[in-house]
Parts: structure tokens; C-alpha cells; sequence
């Protein structure tokens, strides 16, 4: 007889769809979206716009350096990495750029976690106890903050405030510049380059400003994501992680402004539930074929299924236009 | 319920990584800090590796004959790492500009690996011939490895061609081959010989790529779903196969029936080869020379080029193209799958082999000009090459590094491939 | 007076000299010199794979030129970027119709216009300093889109729209650049033989409003009904300039079309492939 509690699945999903990864997933997802929902940039390497926000807020606040020049140091690095991408690769093929910026991410990745630069960005381990001087502006009194077991300690409630704050902000600033003869022309060079070309349109212009906007934003995920506990580690950054924003980005509209914030509160909240009722219904019984250590492969099956199925039975996801959606390129 | 706790949790839940492999909790308390010391490929006995917390020394240990040392500390904190110099052998010293203390920062219950970066001159003039066998060993691998490379990225270079699909999925389609080789072998299950195994698996990844073709591929090209769409809809098939094989064949690799046993190395030259390596490599020459014939002398192969060059001419030349997509998807799959089978061989299979090896080669594909075969081939000799050799002067682990580098470089100073001649539009 | 002296008043809008581009050996385009005056229509003809297209892909910047110049307005122009030669004035459109298909029709026009404030990022942030001008130009899109009969479309999406109407919508948003020279790569193929008449009257409009037009067509009715000027090529080299009805007298001119296919005279098969590419 399998044991099945709902309500505390339901509660799970609730405090997940809330938490910080879903803030930070939100705001990496709204970045990504400003690249290939809105310019049909490939970037599937966009996990590295994260990962260099984070260690050089990370690195930088662990050698010393004051909490807002750290954030700075996260955010600046996030726009390089954009425009070192972006300068060399935007005359290429669209598949190329997917494969360049796949490469460039992993490239990163290996060196940071190479044990040479332990010193550095402490290899494998990566940093911690970064987040101190996060926590010493909290202004929040000590204590836990909710109703029953969702709830929050003071700090990762204020991690949560900041980082909802700035997927507002995130999401309003792509509001206004997405609604505007710039966004138009982004989406037009979306459609057909040689034609936005035909018409006098800078599109190597337009598409380095979203790719370095949106690494700029991704950057800031990172950094979010570093006051989530206080370390950072290489291992949290594997190119899965971008794929994961792809789906977030599908789920919630491919080129809708606020689809990437939904999408990513929907997707930990449906990942939430299905976890919580997958380990009560496993527990540490085995059957045939799976036990309890398949959970997170289950999981992984079900976000893969997931992309398919959307894309094929519901392209435009929970707020895109369908009409749209169906639009053959020929 | 405990906050530590449900950080953690939240944590591996965005990491998928970590998601995997469950995180092991150490019950014992304190960490390790460890190194292994070497000159060249020589260890270093003996050597007493010396950590100091706040100047006061806190633990020490002796290196063993592997040059292994490992020092155990309570963690969580940083520390001050040094080689005790009275214990270094003579000729033996830091290279020059190399760090002599080191102060990583150990977290509780964690393991430190170190890299002490030493050079000995009595150690390197016995390392003069050394050193050549020791590259062209790296060359002989490098070669094993491009070769089976080259084999395994043809198809997906192929597929782009025909199809325009740039198919994330490859990487499952090399595993998927390995797998069931191994279960056509295992003694276990169906217990064939290798060598007919290795026939029915390739056999059935061949199978498998028609079923991907006709099953989910073929209706979404019907439904005209665009190729960006595609390529996404390949990675979730990518996620969907990879952890149903993590699922079914489970996360431990393992190793085919008859090659368990260490077979005894073959000496030519100054490269030592196991058999395997031998097989490995003529296996794979052998099919690169008949998939190139196939290309360019049979009807099939020529139908291939065709629809590869220009798809609506060759429909309208009387080519029937879903024909040669589906034949396509056979061959990506099975040479996917016997390359597989072959990194099986001199490996291990393991549920993410081929998600390992997807960028070497997406790397050798567009390293050669995208859609084009023999572009592939050469494509996957040279990064196979080019990142083995590195290893002579780089740490291994950062192989991969230097052929994705190889890759962007290539692509920089030449867009279309070393071998693609003209601009194709996408 | 322009920096070589010459009036741009009286010198031609567009003259090109030298031009040539070949892939891998064959010789695609290799044209003398080329002239178009202010105000002028002018036909460009030739049999398939005389080298129309590339010519156009390449004094518009989207091919490279293995050598020669071009002087557009009296500026150099030779081997600019695409975008900084359609914003000198020279737009062109494509053989087959390049329209952006999730865009609205209306959008899709609204697009053609050069120097909208609310284009560059910085200032797309505060719509106060754009949106005066960008409904004046979404005023003049509607116009435009009207002009080509798209009215009752104009809500849609392009992608929905048939090949021939595709190309209505590709004129109407070059118009709407406001160029000089206006360079349409047939710009009847696929069109809907009623809406035909109606085109070719609109491009005929075209001069009165500042807007010389070179076009690609095969044709010939339609030729000789709205140029003042031919131009016929063959095999890359211009072989005959000249009234519609010089041009069609020309031995080379018949010689160059019957030597290779009688079909071509009376027009080409809109369904067939890319001639090239």
C-alpha cells in the first residue's frame, strides 16, 4: 500500500516554486529568452554567464573586496563574457554559435575546476563562506519567517526579497525594450537577417546588445545564486543546467516578457511535486526496474519528455501567442 | 525539518550534476589534503608533505611508492601546505616560478588534491628517451582515439547534411550502441561472444536510429517544425535516453566479458599496445574505408550526397528523400553505435559515455565543414590527435579544453571548416 | 559638389565600374560599367544565370566584390556593409520574397523606415522620446499598405500570407525605407496576373515620388511597358543598354536568349529552383 501525502507534496512545490533556485532560474531564463526569444540567438552555453557572475562576485568578496564592488566585479564579468562571445561569432552560422558557445562554457568550466587555479577558484571545492557580508545588510530580525513548514530563516528570505526584486526589474526592463521599435527590429532580425540587412538595420549591433544584455542578466542569476548558502562550486554549472533554462524559457513563451519568470516558478513547483511524490511512492522499496537512487534520472527523463511534448503539442507555451507559435518559416 | 538540510537539497536540485550522484556524507569527521608527487613519470618516495595552520604544524605524512601522500584534517578552514625539504631528493627542485606553499581552503569533510609542480635534472636525463616514448605513446592513443571519433561523428555530420537536424541526441546514439553490445554479451543476459555481439549491437543502435527517424523525427519534418525547434527537440530526447540508460543499465560502468582479463601489451617500437588497441584501431580504419566507398561509389551513397548538396534538386531529380533521411538515420546510428562499442572496448560503458565524448565530436564535425563526411573523418583524427598530445604538456583533464579551443580557433580564422569550400546557408 | 567634383545633380545616381565576382572560376559577374540616371526606371535582363541576381547581391553589399567601384550619389560605396548601403538609399528585394513571418504586416512595413529613435537600445528604455514618431510612421505604414492592397491584412501575420502577396509586402516596406534607387529582383514572380497591372502602375509611380527603380524581370511586355532604359546581360557581361526597343532589335540580345532556351523570352516558370546562388 503506497503512502501518498498530497498536501505536504503540495507544500514542497510551494516553497520550491518560491526559492531562490527559482528566482535564479527566472532571471538566468529571462536572459536567455532576451537571446533566443527575442534575436533567435543559439546560446547553449548561457550557463556560463552564471557561472562567471558568481565567481567573480565569489572571488572577489572572498579576497576582501566590499559586497558591492564584489556584485559589480559578477555583473561586469557577465557582459564581458557576452561581448568576448558575441564579437567573434555573431557572422557565423546559427549552429555554429550553439556549438561555439556550448564550447566556450565547458572550456570554462574545466579550467575553473582544474586543481592549478585552486588557489584561485578553488577547483573542484570551489569558495565558501562568501555570503557574510550579504548577511550583514539583511535587514530582517533573526527567526523564521512562513506558515508551518514553508517557511524561511531570515537570510534566505532576504536572498529570496533581493532576488525577486531583480527579476521584476529584469523582466519590466525587457518589457520596455521589447515593446519598442528596438524589440521589433530584434525580433524582425529573429525572422530574416538579410532582410533586417536589406533594410538599413545594423543586425550585428542589435544582436551583440542581446547577447551581452542578456549575459549581463544571467550574470546577476549567478550572483543571486551565490548568496544561496554562500559557495560557489564548479560542479553546479554543467551545460544540463542551460537546457534546464531552455525548458523554463519553452514552457513559459518562447519571446514573451514574463513567460521565463513563470515558466521557472511552474517548472520547480511541478519538478517539487513530482520529486516529493516520486520519493514517497519509491521510498527505499526497489522494483524491477528502478530504487530510490533513480529519482533524480526519473526526473531527468520527465524535463527531456517535457521539452519534446511542448514543442510539439504546445510550441507557445503557458503565455505565448499560438497563432504565432504555428507560423511556418516557408 | 533541519535549514541545512533543505539548502542542500535545493542546491543539488539546481545542479543536476550533483543531482546524480548523491552527494556521500562522511560520518567521520575531518578531510583530506592529498598529492601525488612526481618528476616526469617518475613518483617520488619519501617526501614528507607538511600542513600548517596558522604557522604551527598540524599534520605530516610520507609519500609512498606511487608518490601518494595524504594528510587527514579537521577541515573548514585554510591551510598552509608545504613539502618538507629535507626530504626532497638531490637534483630534485620547484620548477622555476612554481608555488613552494600552497593555502587551499579545505571544507569539512572534503578532499584537497594539491599539485606540487617539481623538476629534477639527475631525473631528466633518464627521461630523455623517456620523454620520446612517452609522446609517441600519446601519438598512438591520440590516433586510437580520433579514429574512433572520426567513425562515430560521420553520421552526425551526415544527418546535419541531409536533414539540417544538428542532433544533440548523437551522443546517446554512441551509448545506446556500447549498452546493448554489452547486454548482447554479458553472460548474464544474452551471453554471445564478443565479436557477435558487438555485431547485434551495432546491428540494433542502427535499428534504433530508424525507430528515432520514423518514430518522433520524420512527423515533426511532416508537421514542418523548424530546425531550431528540432535541434531543442533533440536534446530532450538526449535527456529522455541518456537517464532511461542511467535508469536500465545503471550508473556503474562496466566492462565487456572477454576483455576483462588484461590481455599481455605488444611492444612496437617505443609504443606499447594491447591487443585491444590493435583491434580498436583496425576495426575502425577498416569502416572508415568502407563507409567512404559506400559514399562515394554506391547509388545509395551517391543518392546521399546528393540530397546533402541540394535537397530540392535531388527531389526533383527523382531521388525519393525520405528514403535516403531514413537510410541515413540507420547509418548515424549504427557507426554511432560501433564507435561506442569500440570506446567499450579500451574503456569502460558507462551510461554517459557518449554524452562525454558529444562536443569531441560536434568539435571534429565542424572542425571538417558541417554536413560533409570526409570532413568528419579528418575532423576526428585531428582533434582525437591534438587532444592526446596535449596531455604531454597539459594536465589531462583539461583535454577537452584543448579541443573545443581547436575548434573555436578553426572557426574564427575560417567559418566554413578546414575542408568545407563554400559558404552553405543555413 | 561631392568630393571628386562631380555635381551629384547631374551625375548618375548609381554608376559602377569594373565590377566583377566569380566563384570558384566561373565568372558570375563581370560588368564594365553600369549607369543609372536620376528618375529613371530601368530593366535588367538576361537569361538564367546571366549574372543579375549576383550583380545585385553585390553592388547591395550582401556578396563581396572581387573588384571594382560603385558610386552611389557621388559617394563610394564599394564594399560597404549591407546596412550602411540600404541606409545610403539603395534597398533591394530578394527573387523570393523575404518577409519577417511573425511579424505583423503592418509591423513588417513599419520596419523599413531608417532613423527611428526608438531603434537604438538606450533610448528604446524611455518611449516618450519615440513614440510621437513611431505613430507617424505606423501612420505611413498603414498608408503603404494600403497602396499595395494589403488593407484587410494588415493585422495578420506575414507568414500567412501567398507568395505573391509576400511581394507586394516587400515592396511596400522598401518603399517605406524612402530610397533612391529602389533594386527589386522580380518583382512580378508569383504575383497574381490581376494584381499585375496594378503593380506595374505603382511602379511606374515610383519616379514622381524621388524613387529611380532598377528591376529584374524576364518578362518582356512588361519590359518594354514601364522602362526608359534596358540593360541586358549575358553571362556576367553587359551586352546591350538601350530603349526597350533598341534592346530587343539587338543580334546579341537574341542570340544570348536563343541560344539558350526559347523559353526564356516569354518568361520564366515562377516554381523553379534559385537560379543563383
Amino acid at each position: 500500500m503506497l503512502a501518498i501525502n498530497l498536501p505536504s507534496a503540495a507544500v514542497d512545490g510551494l516553497r520550491d516554486a518560491v526559492s531562490v533556485p527559482a528566482c535564479v532560474y527566472a532571471l538566468a531564463a529571462t536572459g536567455l529568452n532576451l537571446q533566443f526569444g527575442f534575436a533567435g540567438l543559439m546560446n547553449f552555453g548561457h550557463v556560463a554567464s552564471a557561472m562567471v557572475g558568481a565567481y567573480g562576485t565569489g572571488i572577489a568578496v572572498h579576497e576582501g573586496l566590499p559586497l558591492w564592488l564584489g556584485i559589480l566585479i559578477g555583473i561586469a564579468a557577465g557582459a564581458l563574457l557576452g561581448l568576448a562571445l558575441g564579437l567573434p561569432t555573431l557572422r557565423l552560422r546559427a549552429d555554429y554559435l550553439a556549438i561555439v558557445t556550448i564550447s566556450t562554457a565547458e572550456i570554462l568550466r574545466v579550467v575553473i575546476n582544474s586543481a592549478r587555479l585552486q588557489s584561485v577558484t578553488g577547483g573542484p571545492i570551489g569558495i565558501t563562506g562568501i555570503a557574510k557580508s550579504f548577511y550583514s545588510v539583511n535587514p530582517l530580525a533573526d527567526g523564521r519567517y512562513g506558515i508551518g513548514s514553508w517557511s524561511f530563516n531570515q537570510n534566505t528570505l532576504w536572498t529570496m526579497i533581493v532576488g525577486w526584486t531583480l527579476v521584476v526589474l529584469a523582466s519590466l526592463l525587457v518589457y520596455r525594450i521589447t515593446r519598442s521599435p528596438w524589440g521589433r527590429m530584434l525580433k524582425a532580425i529573429r525572422e530574416d537577417e538579410e532582410a533586417a540587412r536589406s533594410l538599413g538595420k545594423n543586425v550585428f549591433g542589435a544582436k551583440l546588445q542581446s547577447l551581452v544584455l542578456g549575459s549581463t542578466i544571467g550574470a546577476l542569476a549567478g550572483v543571486i545564486f551565490v548568496f544561496d548558502g554562500g559557495f560557489v562550486k564548479p560542479e553546479f554549472y554543467v551545460s544540463q543546467v542551460t537546457f534546464n533554462w531552455y525548458l523554463v524559457v519553452i514552457l513559459g513563451g518562447i519571446g514573451t516578457v514574463f513567460g521565463p519568470a513563470l515558466g521557472s516558478i511552474v517548472y520547480w513547483f511541478a519538478i517539487s511535486v513530482f520529486n516529493s511524490l516520486l520519493t514517497q511512492a519509491i521510498g527505499n522499496r526497489s522494483f524491477w526496474f528502478i530504487d530510490g537512487t533513480d529519482t533524480g534520472a526519473i526526473r531527468f527523463v520527465v524535463v527531456g519528455l517535457a521539452v519534446i511534448l511542448l514543442l510539439v503539442f504546445r510550441p507557445q507555451g503557458i503565455l505565448g501567442d499560438r497563432q504565432e507559435a504555428l507560423v511556418r518559416d516557408r | 525539518m533541519a535549514l541545512g538540510v533543505l539548502i542542500g537539497t535545493w542546491l543539488i536540485a539546481a545542479g543536476p550534476a550533483s543531482a546524480q550522484v548523491q552527494p556521500t556524507t562522511t560520518v567521520t569527521s575531518g578531510s583530506v589534503i592529498s598529492t601525488t608527487l612526481s618528476v616526469g613519470s617518475k613518483p617520488l618516495d619519501g617526501v614528507d608533505l607538511v600542513v600548517r595552520k596558522d604557522g604551527k604544524e598540524i599534520g605530516r605524512a610520507s609519500s609512498d611508492a606511487a608518490g601518494l601522500v595524504e594528510v587527514t584534517v579537521p577541515g573548514g578552514t585554510q591551510y598552509e601546505v608545504t613539502l618538507d625539504p629535507s626530504t626532497i631528493p638531490k637534483g630534485v627542485s620547484f620548477v622555476s616560478g612554481a608555488r613552494t606553499v600552497l593555502k587551499p581552503f579545505v571544507q569539512a569533510s572534503g578532499r584537497a588534491p594539491l599539485v606540487f609542480q617539481l623538476t629534477g635534472k639527475g631525473v631528466t636525463e633518464k627521461d630523455a628517451i623517456s620523454r620520446f616514448d612517452r609522446l609517441a605513446n600519446l601519438f598512438a592513443s591520440g590516433l586510437r582515439f580520433g579514429l574512433v571519433i572520426a567513425l562515430a561523428s560521420v553520421g552526425l555530420s551526415i544527418l546535419f547534411g541531409t536533414t539540417g537536424l544538428t542532433n544533440f541526441a548523437h551522443g546517446e546514439l554512441v551509448t545506446f550502441g556500447a549498452v546493448a553490445t554489452w547486454y548482447f554479451n554479458d553472460p548474464g543476459s544474452v551471453g554471445l561472444p564478443l565479436i557477435v555481439a558487438a555485431l547485434c549491437g551495432v546491428v540494433a543502435a542502427g535499428c534504433f536510429g530508424a525507430t528515432l527517424e520514423l518514430g518522433l523525427f520524420r512527423p515533426l519534418r511532416r508537421r514542418g517544425m523548424p530546425d531550431v525547434a528540432a535541434m531543442v527537440v533533440s536534446i530532450g530526447l538526449a535527456f529522455v535516453l541518456r537517464y532511461a540508460l542511467a535508469i536500465v543499465f545503471g550508473a556503474n560502468p562496466k566492462q565487456y566479458a572477454q576483455f576483462a582479463a588484461q590481455s599481455p601489451t605488444i611492444h612496437l617500437g617505443p609504443v606499447d599496445l594491447r591487443p585491444k588497441d590493435l583491434v580498436v584501431v583496425g576495426v575502425s580504419l577498416a569502416m572508415l574505408v568502407v563507409v567512404g566507398l559506400f559514399l562515394q561509389r554506391s547509388r545509395l551513397g551517391t543518392a546521399i550526397r546528393a540530397v546533402s548538396d541540394n535537397r530540392d534538386l535531388a527531389e526533383s531529380s527523382g531521388i525519393d528523400v525520405q528514403r535516403v533521411i531514413l537510410t541515413v538515420w540507420v547509418l548515424s546510428g549504427a557507426l554511432a553505435g560501433l564507435g561506442g562499442t569500440l570506446i567499450g572496448l579500451t574503456d569502460t560503458v558507462s551510461w554517459n559515455m557518449g554524452q562525454r565524448i558529444l562536443l569531441v565530436m560536434f568539435a571534429a564535425v565542424v572542425l571538417g565543414g558541417l554536413g560533409t563526411a570526409f570532413g568528419a573523418m579528418a575532423g576526428g583524427l585531428l582533434v582525437g590527435l591534438v587532444s592526446d598530445l596535449s596531455t604531454y604538456w597539459l594536465d589531462s583533464d583539461l583535454r577537452i579544453v584543448v579541443a573545443l579551443a581547436a575548434l573555436i580557433i578553426v572557426l574564427l580564422v575560417r567559418p566554413t571548416g578546414i575542408f568545407g569550400t563554400t559558404a552553405r546557408r543555413a | 559638389m561631392t568630393a571628386d567634383g562631380s555635381d551629384p545633380t547631374t551625375s548618375p545616381l548609381l554608376s559602377a565600374m569594373g565590377v566583377e565576382r566569380s566563384f570558384g572560376g566561373v565568372v558570375a559577374v563581370s560588368v564594365d560599367h553600369l549607369e543609372v540616371e536620376r528618375g529613371s526606371i530601368v530593366a535588367l535582363i538576361g537569361p538564367n544565370g546571366a549574372g543579375k541576381t549576383t550583380l545585385f547581391n553585390v553592388l547591395t553589399g550582401f556578396e563581396r566584390a572581387d573588384a571594382g567601384t560603385w558610386r552611389f550619389e557621388g559617394d563610394e560605396l564599394t564594399g560597404r556593409p549591407a546596412h550602411v548601403i540600404a541606409r545610403a538609399g539603395m534597398v533591394r528585394t530578394f527573387q523570393t520574397a523575404r518577409v519577417f513571418p511573425r511579424l505583423s504586416v503592418l509591423d513588417n512595413v513599419r520596419m523599413g523606415s531608417g532613423g527611428q529613435r526608438g531603434e537604438r537600445l538606450a533610448t528604446s528604455v524611455f518611449p516618450w522620446t519615440w513614440r510621437q514618431q513611431d505613430r507617424e510612421l505606423a501612420e505611413r505604414a498603414a498608408e503603404l499598405v494600403e497602396w499595395v492592397g494589403l488593407g484587410a491584412k494588415r493585422g495578420d501575420y506575414a507568414g500567412t500570407l501567398s507568395g505573391g502577396q509576400r511581394k507586394l509586402l516587400e515592396l511596400a516596406r522598401a518603399v517605406m525605407s524612402a530610397p533612391r534607387l529602389l533594386m527589386l529582383d522580380e518583382p512580378m514572380a508569383g504575383v497574381n496576373p490581376a494584381l499585375r497591372q496594378a503593380l506595374l502602375e505603382k511602379i511606374t509611380e515610383l519616379p514622381s515620388q524621388g524613387i529611380s527603380v532598377l528591376f529584374v524581370e524576364h518578362d518582356m511586355d512588361v519590359v518594354s511597358a514601364i522602362s526608359d532604359v534596358v540593360v541586358c546581360m549575358s553571362e556576367g557581361h553587359v551586352i546591350a543598354v538601350g530603349t526597350p526597343a533598341e534592346v530587343a532589335a539587338q543580334d546579341a540580345v537574341v542570340e544570348a536568349y536563343l541560344g539558350r532556351s526559347h523559353e526564356d523570352l516569354r518568361g520564366r516558370d515562377p516554381t523553379e529552383p534559385l537560379e543563383e546562388s
